[in-house]
Order: structure tokens, then sequence, then C-alpha cells
């Protein structure tokens, strides 16, 4: 899971479970099965990662569904 | 001839920017994703065209997901443009090309224009444009929304796709779902896959959205070339001190510390020289020219008295706009959005909030209308209730006219208020939730654009517009206000003492109103009336009423008093700079000497009394433009309702103020 991704680490997503619109949005803006995502930084409920030339910043509960290897 | 078009695109990739270039226009621009919230426009006349252009919000797909979305496909689809223009940012093309995808299949006359050009180049990303137009069969311009490059390409390539009525092709994808398009009726793909998506549902729903990722990959990888690997990235370096949770935090509070210390310290000394043009200069140059006259009186009391004394402020909501302008162009923003997420989250919010609640420090409206950036409708109505009470600059105005005259530390004292403004904010909002919107939190997604260095011009030209606005209520609503507010203070004619006069006999009819608040002053209270339709406007009327009450005499000599304004002009230039180097707060230093108005101001209350009035002036939402987007957005009985509350609230609060003051 990807809330549990160490700071400053490069995983590769697997799986994104759900079908609500913010993961259907969170696709749209580029995390996606495949993708190499990088954690730049955590804090509190909240997560930043980079997927090619963006940087996002997601709530950790919806981070939970985002499998990574 | 007139050619419609739209500006379609993700969010800031740079829409608002190429339509300003476009059209001249100076509509709001800012590096955060959702400034543009309702469709604008702005037109340019080339080779003999009118080129009428519609910049629609940004969105990440044409699926709806929320309101920006909704707005952008019934518009592309009801309104049938003659053009669209896809923006695309060229650092992020591949994410990009989603929405690319989907425009296609509404097969309208479409042109790329790959925005970011300075960017991508930075970055070492090359794109083949004449291969990408080979491939869709359309126009592909580079552009640059920052400097204006680009721009006629732009407009050729319109007017050309306009002339020779060029469609994209076809987008073909994989024979599975081509098969099941091809079992549905419709005219185009879109309209295809709307008719399988009904009869076929999910399954095909997720092969379609599979595919469009394919083909976004797929175009990306044919196109775009990356010549320079690893090129050193200003905005990852930034992130790593901006983002920490520790040193992030000291960082956007030293910084919120430092744009008022400079909005302050800057703005000063000409607050000061604008206020002794005003009232040594002009006004006694209108009774040189006219004489002692009814006409010269009403010239000075409520024309010089009213508008000039709130014009005299601008220095001051010039210098803050212009500051917040630099931070909503740089990117940091919605950093700060990330870095409050957990405060936000103790009342029931995410940092997405925080955008709106910042921007309304600048001016409320707007940022009320930001409160679209949140995903649901209990989200926005929540941030709806906090906004109006971020005290925004016409606050300030009044705040720091009472503070320095009532409070031996008025920095101290404004910093109070503002902080007690944030404080209700979010007691509302926890409120609220308790009472009325129970439902639970949304996930936060939002964007943290690279850092961009502001365009001076860009945003000394979206100040000038906020000053000009504020100019130009000046010279309307204020003007009359104040005009009426004079004529009321004279009439009936013959009386000797303005107390006898109509708006004498209203205001002490508010006395007991405001009589808990320790305000019995019927001078006050007339004031306050108006004062619902703008903040600034309590201290304009006050400005008449008193100089009605005591006229005044002096010696005038019109050259001697131009050159006296000419050095005092020279040294407010001086000061003002050199108040930029010092490292502490200089501003709001409590002056012996004393206007005419500010010592009878100062006559007629005291410290609780003045306290009580300014956290009244903070909490009640008495402005005109602020209901008027409340309703827009919240709904009349909303509008209503809050505005019910706010004067509750701030009534409840200045009466607290003063009989704590009293006692201590
Ligand atoms: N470096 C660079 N910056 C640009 C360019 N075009 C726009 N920008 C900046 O990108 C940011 C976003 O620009 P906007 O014009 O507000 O973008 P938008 O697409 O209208 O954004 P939304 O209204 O939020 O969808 C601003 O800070 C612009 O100054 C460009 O070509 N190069
Ligand atoms: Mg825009």
């Amino acid at each position: 899971m990807l809330e549990k991704v160490e700071v400053g680490k490069k995983v590769k997503v697997l799986d994104i479970e759900g079908k609500e619109d913010s993961i259907k949005k969170l696709q749209a803006m580029g995390i996606r099965k495949g993708k190499v995502l990088e954690v730049v930084q955590k804090l509190g409920r909240s997560i930043v990662v980079k997927v090619d030339h963006s940087k996002i910043a997601i709530s950790k509960s919806l981070a939970q569904k985002i499998k990574v290897q | 001839m007139r050619i419609n078009v739209a500006l379609v695109g993700n969010p800031n990739v740079g829409k608002t920017s190429l339509l300003n270039h476009i059209a001249g226009t100076t509509l709001r621009v800012g590096n955060w994703a959702g400034t543009t919230v309702e469709k604008k426009e702005g037109k340019a006349f080339y080779k003999g065209y009118e080129i009428y252009l519609v910049d629609l919000p940004g969105i990440y797909s044409l699926e709806p997901f929320s309101e920006a979305e909704q707005m952008a496909r019934d518009y592309l689809l009801s309104q049938k443009p003659d053009v669209v223009v896809n923006v695309l940012e060229t650092p992020n093309m591949e994410r990009d090309l989603l929405l690319t995808a989907e425009l296609l299949e509404m097969e309208l006359p479409t042109v790329i224009a790959l925005n970011m050009l300075d960017e991508a180049r930075r970055l070492g990303i090359e794109v083949d444009k004449e291969k990408l137009s080979e491939l869709l069969g359309i126009k592909v311009v580079q552009t640059n929304g920052r400097t204006g490059e680009g721009k006629r390409e732009l407009l050729e390539a319109i007017v050309q796709t306009y002339e020779q009525k060029i469609k994209p092709f076809p987008l073909k994808y994989s024979q599975t779902l081509e098969e099941y398009l091809s079992k549905v009726e419709g005219n185009t793909k879109f309209e295809k896959i709307r008719k399988a998506q009904e009869v076929y549902g999910e399954d095909f729903d997720r092969l379609l959205k599979d595919e469009r990722f394919a083909f976004a990959h797929g175009l990306f990888y044919k196109v775009v070339k990356k010549v320079n690997q690893g090129a050193f990235d200003l905005t990852d370096s930034l992130d790593k001190l901006l983002l920490h949770p520790v040193f992030g935090l000291f960082f956007f509070l030293f910084l919120m510390f430092l744009m008022f210390k400079i909005a302050f310290d800057f703005s000063a000394p000409w607050m000061e020289w604008l206020d002794g043009f005003m009232n040594n200069f002009i006004s006694p140059l209108i009774v040189y020219l006219l004489g002692e006259s009814l006409l010269s009186r009403f010239l000075s009391e409520a024309v010089v008295g009213g508008v000039g004394f709130v014009l005299t402020f601008l220095p001051l909501i010039a210098s803050i706009l212009f500051i917040l302008s630099l931070l909503e162009f740089s990117g940091y923003l919605p950093r700060v959005a990330f870095l409050m997420d957990g405060l936000m989250h103790r009342f029931g919010l995410h940092g997405t909030g925080f955008i709106p609640l910042l921007l309304g420090f600048g001016c409320n409206v707007p940022a009320i209308m930001a409160s679209r950036i949140m995903e649901t409708k209990r989200d926005k109505l929540l941030v709806l209730a906090m906004v109006p009470f971020m005290s925004c600059p016409a606050r300030l105005v009044v705040f720091s006219f009472f503070a320095v005259l009532f409070f031996p530390n008025p920095a101290l004292v404004i910093f109070l208020l503002y902080l007690f403004g944030v404080l209700v904010a979010f007691l509302t909002s926890f409120l609220l939730q308790k009472l009325v919107y129970r439902g639970s939190l949304h996930h936060m997604i939002l964007e943290l654009p690279p850092y961009r260095l502001p365009a001076l011009k860009l945003v000394l030209r979206i100040t000038w517009a906020h000053v000009k606005h504020f100019i130009y209520r000046a010279g309307t609503l204020i003007f009359a206000v104040s005009v009426i507010l004079w004529a009321m203070l004279n009439l009936p004619p013959g009386i000797s003492n303005p107390k006898d006069s109509v708006a004498g006999h209203v205001g002490r009819a508010l006395v007991p109103i405001f009589k808990p608040m320790g305000l019995e002053d019927w001078r006050i209270t007339t004031s306050l009336i108006p004062a619902f339709l703008a903040r600034e406007i309590v201290l304009s009327s006050m400005a008449v009423i008193y100089s009605v009450e005591e006229g005044k005499k002096e010696e005038f000599e019109p050259r001697k008093a131009l050159q006296e304004q000419g050095v005092a002009f020279v040294n407010a230039l001086k000061e003002s700079f050199l108040n930029l180097l010092n490292p502490m707060p200089k501003a709001l230093e409590v002056k012996e000497e004393h206007s005419q108005l500010k010592s009878a101001v100062k006559n007629s209350m005291n410290p609780a009394q003045a306290l009580a009035f300014m956290v009244f002036i903070l909490l009640y939402t008495s402005c005109l433009g602020t209901v008027a987007v409340l309703q827009e957005e919240g709904g009349t009985k909303f509008a209503l309702l809050f505005l019910a509350y706010s004067f509750a609230v701030a009534w409840v609060s200045g009466v607290i103020a003063y009989k704590l003051l009293s006692i201590l």
C-alpha cells in the first residue's frame, strides 16, 4: 500500500481499488497501473507523491487504495 | 464573421494566460488548479474575423466528477463551438493527452496548443509537433502563456481550422472496442460511446478507460523525446524545505508575518502623504478658490472628506493585494494547503479548504468563488460560511485607523483581531458540522504545480485591476453614500447642530441596539448604517459627519502648499523603500499629533468602545459584494441566514469585548 511507503522511495503502482469518483480522478491525473510514484513527503493525514512531472497531495485514506510494489 | 472558440484543457495549464494574451483581458490567473471557476470570455480580431474565445474551468477528464467537468461538457455539447483549442502543459503531456482523446471523440474541429514551451525546454522535453499533427490530422502549435509567444500561430491555426473545417481523424481503438461501438447508433464516436456505456455498462467502461490511457501513452511515446535526463529541478529542492513538517510550518508563519510587515511599512508613508494632501491641500484649496459657500462646504466635507478619505487607504490595499498575488502566482498556495491539512482535519475539513481561506485575506469575493475547488457540496458550504470571517483589506483600513488611535500597541491589536476572525470561522464550521452538515469528509486530491516565478507585469496588472475597482467604488457607491449622508446631516434646512438633523435622528434611533457595546454616540451609529454596503464606508461616513460638525480655518497659500506637498511626496517615496529594509515592523507607530478627524473620534470614544466597534466591523458581513456571491454560490436562503448569523455573532462578540475591556 502506498500509504506505508517511506519518504523518498520510488514504487510502481500494481493496482488501484474502487470505482468511486476520487479514484477515477486520480487515474485521470496520471496515477495509474504501471506508473512509478515517488513519495515526496508525508504529514499527518496526507501524502505527496510525484508522478512524471506532476506532484499530487492525496489523503492517506485514498492512498490506502493504491497497491504498490 | 465570428468564430466561436472554446479553450479546454487540464487545470493550471495556462488557458487563461493564453486568453489574456490573445484578447488583452485581465482575467484571473494563478499557479494552482482551479483558478478559473466560471466560463469567461474575450475576443480578438484576426484576418477580418472576430474570434470569440471562451475560457472554461480546467478539467482532467470530460467524465463529470464535479461542477467543472459538467460545465465544460455541457458547453461543448450544447454550444458546439466552431473550433476547440485543447491546451496542454507540455511537460505533463502524457497525462493531458487523456483529455485530448476524449475531445477527439467529439469530432469537433480542434487545434492543439502545446503550452509551457519554456518549461518543456528547460526539462529537456522535445515534442515533434509535425508528427503529432500528422497523426491526429489537426493543427498543432507551441505556445508560451507567460510571454505570449506563439499567439499569432495559434490565431492562424484557429482561422485555418475554421476555414478548412479541419476535423481530427476518427480515433481508432482496439478491435474489441470498435466492435462494441459498431453495434450502436450515433453520429460521432462520442455519441456511440455514450450509447455503448448505457448498453454494455461496466465492462465496456473499463475497457474504454484502458484504451484511452493506451492511446495517450502510445501517442506520447511517438511524439515526445526526452533529450536531457535528470535536469536540475528547482521545485524538488524547494519542496524538501517548504513541505517539511516542521520547517515548512515555520516558513509559512514567517511568510505571513513578512507579508503584513511589508504591506504596512511600504504603504504607511504613502497613506500619510495622501492624508496630508487631501486635508492640507485639496480641502483648503477648494475653500480658497470658491470661498466659504454651501458648494465649497459640500465639496470639502462630502467629496474630499468622504471619498477622498477612503482613497487615502489605497496604498495599503494595493500592497496587500500585490503580495497576495505574488503568493498565488508562485505555486506556494497548494503547498500551504498540504501543510495545514492536519489542522483543518480537526475542524472537519481537509487542507484544500485553506486555499479559499487564505485568499480571503485579499478579498472575500474571489475567495468565495474559489470554494468551488472543494469536492463536495458539504465541504463547499462549510468553506462558504468561513471565508467572510477572514479579514480583508477593507477591514484592515478600519482597524488601522482605530487601533493606532486608541491602543499603545496597534500591531498586536490588529493581529489579535485577524486571529479572532479565523477563530470564529473555525468555530462556525465546527458548529455547522454538529448541527447541519453531519456528513463525513471526502478525500483530498490536490495538485502541487511547479514553483513559477511570478510575471511582474501580470501581477501589477491584476493589482491594478483591483485598485481600479476600489477607486470605482469610491467614485460611485461611496460618493453617493457620502452625498446622501451629507444631505441628511444638513436637513432640515437651518439647523445649527447636526445632532438635530435627519441623520442625527436616525442614528439616535439605532443607539439602543448598539448601546450594550458601549456605542451610544449617534455619530458612530449613524456611520454604521451605510457601512452595510462596504466596510470602508464607515470611515468615509465618520469623516463626513465629523467634518460637518467642525469647520476648520487655516491660512492657505496655494503655491507654498503645493511645494510642501511635493517635498512630502519625495519623503514618502524615500521612506517607503527605507522601511522595507528595516527588519522590525515600523508602521503603526503611535503618533502624538492627530488630524482633526482623529482627535474628534478620539474624544468621542474610549478604547473599550473602539474595540467593540472593530470586533463588530470584523465579524458582521457588511459587504454588498460578499453577500451577492454568497447568494450565487450557496443560495438565497444560505446568504440571508448567514447574514443574520454574522450579525448575531458580531453583536455578541462586540458586547463581550466591550464588557471585558471595561473591567480591565
Ligand atoms: N513557465 C510558464 N508558465 C506559464 C505558461 N503559461 C501559463 N503559465 C503559468 O501557469 C500558471 C497557470 O496559468 P493559468 O492561465 O491560470 O492556467 P489555467 O489553465 O487557466 O488554470 P485553471 O483556470 O486553474 O484551470 C500561471 O502561474 C501562469 O503564469 C507558460 O507557457 N510557461
Ligand atoms: Mg484559468
